[in-house]
């Protein structure tokens, strides 16, 4: 009666690695991989797919310099290899090796030109260094080589944005309602523009709009309660928030605009501990809620933002800005908390809620 | 992944048998006649991908015994500018999504044979992976026997045109002879041995593990959803679609007809849109890639190895 064999081939060991890895076992499917590839009888065809699985793991368990070489040499075996090219691109993006992941994502463009995910990846590579015009035209290829699908007019339309062409940006959007009216995507960036140009109630009304198809949408719902402070109907905002108590009860930016709503109400946010309970204090933004708890001081944000990646380093000094200003504020450390307001205001990205928070509190407190 | 059609009313004759390319000299008596040996790349995921052109577009496409019709996918349908219409039943494929368009292709090329007009189904993009833009399905597979050498990386296509029983080219060992039922869906389902348990199973290479209803193994094994074998995995989807409950259970072997898989990972789902509505148990490629898997389709039977027997 044949079985699989009892000793592990190069073959078997692949074969073990990619279930593995499909469980999210990275360590079992590195050690298999690492088995298959010291393996001299493994097939030179499954050689590239096991450098490229063991590479995957490695950079999902933050072993970055080990899974560069993996990409490395599956590209060397297989240089048209699409999964290559993306996954290294994409690493290359994290060390903020920009121009590195730029030639992969071109080389995905050349390999493919008639698929989109080319042209995203560049596009969005292009966003996090501020070249708009670069990203925007790759969402322009985007556009003309796709199909009438909605997806290079979204990104555009959030280049637009950023850049701070909200007509522009605004015509896209629009476009993009049009072509799917039940997607939420094309009313998420129409909110954020009116937010940006300060039209509350039409920004309130695209969130509308959304909830009605997705009424347990976590991030739409928040931003409701966000518009609805902005707009200064706190009580209505922290009704809009109450649901995701149970929604996101381990979401921290939720905690924090629910309390920053309920004390803008009037009203003591008494039971700030029990509803933060299921955060955890030491991912961001747990230390700002912390903050809040009494547990932290504006020196440990600062202490948590410099010792954080460098490329999530901005995006917590924005958020920390705004709502360390908040707190201090409350706490009335007057100067200090309208001067990171200011920073908040003038500093974090467009797309950002805080900006647009920090810019309507600091027109109140006046 | 598995889709079933209630019903397909546009019927073109793209289910047709590829014409064939270049003619071969007669095969000798009982020798199998090659048609290809393909390329078959195992992607990151375990899935396997072969090449296939359409219009003149080559790609890469899933190989996908579970589907019902071969689909091209949304963009590059788009891109060749093919013509479309709607099903008046839309299918549905694994997990619920619905497949309502299909799309008329001047030319399709598989395996070195060419086929003239043909009927595709649309896939919606989030269904393929990365560059692959098409699934290769039973109503063009059918008609050929169909050999995932796995370990050789090679998908090999015979002619169905052969001596019964004469297939296994590969081994002079053992192997095993599985008769398969074909569905009117083209989906395979062949008997299979649980621990001891018989029931049957749908092989389909489209769907990346292997799964079977909570409800099939509750009944089956008379265990209940709290035994303390059963490890709960949290909730999985698939297709994107909206999650479920998933557990697993410490199986010891998977039998086909002696040819065995040891501690096989079969997830059991809350969900019977997910798994097995109307057989047993949904064999998925990380199963099957541990096997050499040989489909006579015409014959009715499934020729079994495991992987790297020679």
């Amino acid at each position: 009666m044949p079985a699989l064999p009892a000793q592990a081939s190069a073959y078997s060991e692949f074969d073990a690695g990619i279930a593995a890895r499909n469980l999210g076992l990275c360590d079992i499917a590195i050690a298999h991989m690492t088995a298959a590839l010291g393996a001299p009888d493994l097939l030179a065809s499954l050689r590239s797919g096991a450098l490229l699985v063991r590479g995957d793991c490695l950079r999902q368990t933050d072993k970055n310099a080990a899974a560069l070489a993996d990409f490395d040499a599956a590209i060397a075996l297989s240089p048209d290899n699409f999964d290559s090219h993306l996954w290294r691109g994409e690493l290359l993006e994290h060390l903020a090796r920009y121009d590195d992941a730029a030639a992969d994502f071109s080389t995905l463009i050349r390999l493919r030109p008639d698929l989109s995910k080319g042209y995203v990846s560049l596009g969005e590579l292009y966003l996090a260094q501020k070249k708009y015009d670069e990203a925007l035209a790759q969402y322009a290829t985007l556009i003309d080589v796709g199909s009438d699908d909605y997806l290079g007019y979204l990104l555009r339309a959030k280049a637009y944005f950023l850049k701070g062409a909200y007509e522009l940006a605004m015509v896209d959007a629009d476009r993009v309602v049009k072509m799917a009216p039940r997607a939420s995507p094309g009313h998420f960036v129409r909110e954020a523009i009116y937010e940006a140009q300060g039209k509350l109630a039409l920004a309130l009304s695209d969130i509308n709009l959304v909830l009605e198809d997705t009424p347990d949408d976590v991030e739409m719902r928040r931003q409701k309660g966000i518009i609805l402070w902005e707009m200064g109907q706190f009580s209505e905002a922290t009704d809009a928030l109450i649901p995701l108590k149970k929604l996101a009860a381990a979401d921290g930016y939720t905690i924090l605009w629910f309390d920053l709503a309920r004390v803008a109400d009037d009203e003591p946010d008494r039971d700030l501990e029990s509803r933060s309970a299921a955060v955890n204090l030491t991912k961001w933004p747990g230390p700002i809620v912390a903050l809040y708890l009494g547990r932290e001081t504006p020196d440990d944000i600062q202490s948590f933002i410099a010792a954080a990646p460098f490329d999530e380093r901005d995006d917590m000094r924005c958020q920390a800005a705004f709502f360390v200003g908040e707190w201090q504020v409350r706490h009335h450390a007057k100067p200090v908390g309208y001067a990171l307001l200011r920073q908040a205001a003038s500093d974090c990205p467009v797309d950002y809620a805080e900006r647009g928070a920090a810019a309507i509190e600091l027109s109140r407190l006046r | 992944m598995r889709q079933a059609f209630a019903a397909i009313a546009f019927a073109l004759s793209a289910q047709a048998a590829l014409a064939e390319g270049p003619a071969q000299p007669p095969p000798a008596p009982c020798q199998l006649p090659r048609i290809a040996s393909l390329d078959m790349q195992t992607e990151p995921n375990g899935l396997v991908t072969v090449p296939v052109t359409v219009a003149g577009r080559a790609g890469r496409w899933l190989v996908d015994t579970g589907n019902v019709t071969s689909m091209i996918s949304d963009t590059v349908a788009t891109q060749l500018n093919l013509s479309r219409g709607m099903y008046y039943a839309p299918g549905t494929m694994m997990g619920g999504v619905s497949i309502n368009e299909f799309a008329i292709v001047p030319s399709l090329e598989f395996a070195g044979m060419r086929a003239g007009k043909s009927q595709l189904s649309v896939a919606p993009e989030f269904v393929l992976e990365n560059d692959t833009i098409g699934m290769l399905a039973p109503d063009i597979m059918q008609h050929y026997d169909i050999d995932f050498d796995f370990a050789a990386g090679r998908l090999n296509v015979f002619s169905a045109s052969h001596c019964p029983g004469k297939v296994v080219y590969w081994t002079k060992g053992n192997y095993a002879q599985v008769p398969m039922k074909l569905d009117s869906d083209g989906h395979i389902t062949i008997p299979v041995t649980l621990d001891g348990k018989a029931m049957t199973a749908v092989v389909d290479t489209g769907a990346q593990g292997s799964t079977m209803s909570m409800a099939t193994f509750e009944s089956l094994f008379r265990i209940g959803g709290k035994d303390a074998a059963l490890k709960p995995l949290g909730n999985v989807s698939v297709n994107e679609t909206k999650p479920t409950a998933a557990y697993r259970y410490p199986f010891a072997t998977l039998s086909f007809e002696g040819v065995q898989v040891i501690s096989p990972n079969i997830v059991l789902l809350k969900d019977t849109r997910m798994g097995d509505d109307d057989t047993g148990l949904l064999l998925g490629i990380e199963t099957l890639r541990q096997l050499h898997m040989y489909i006579a389709y015409q014959e009715g039977n499934i020729y079994l190895t495991p992987a790297e027997a020679r």
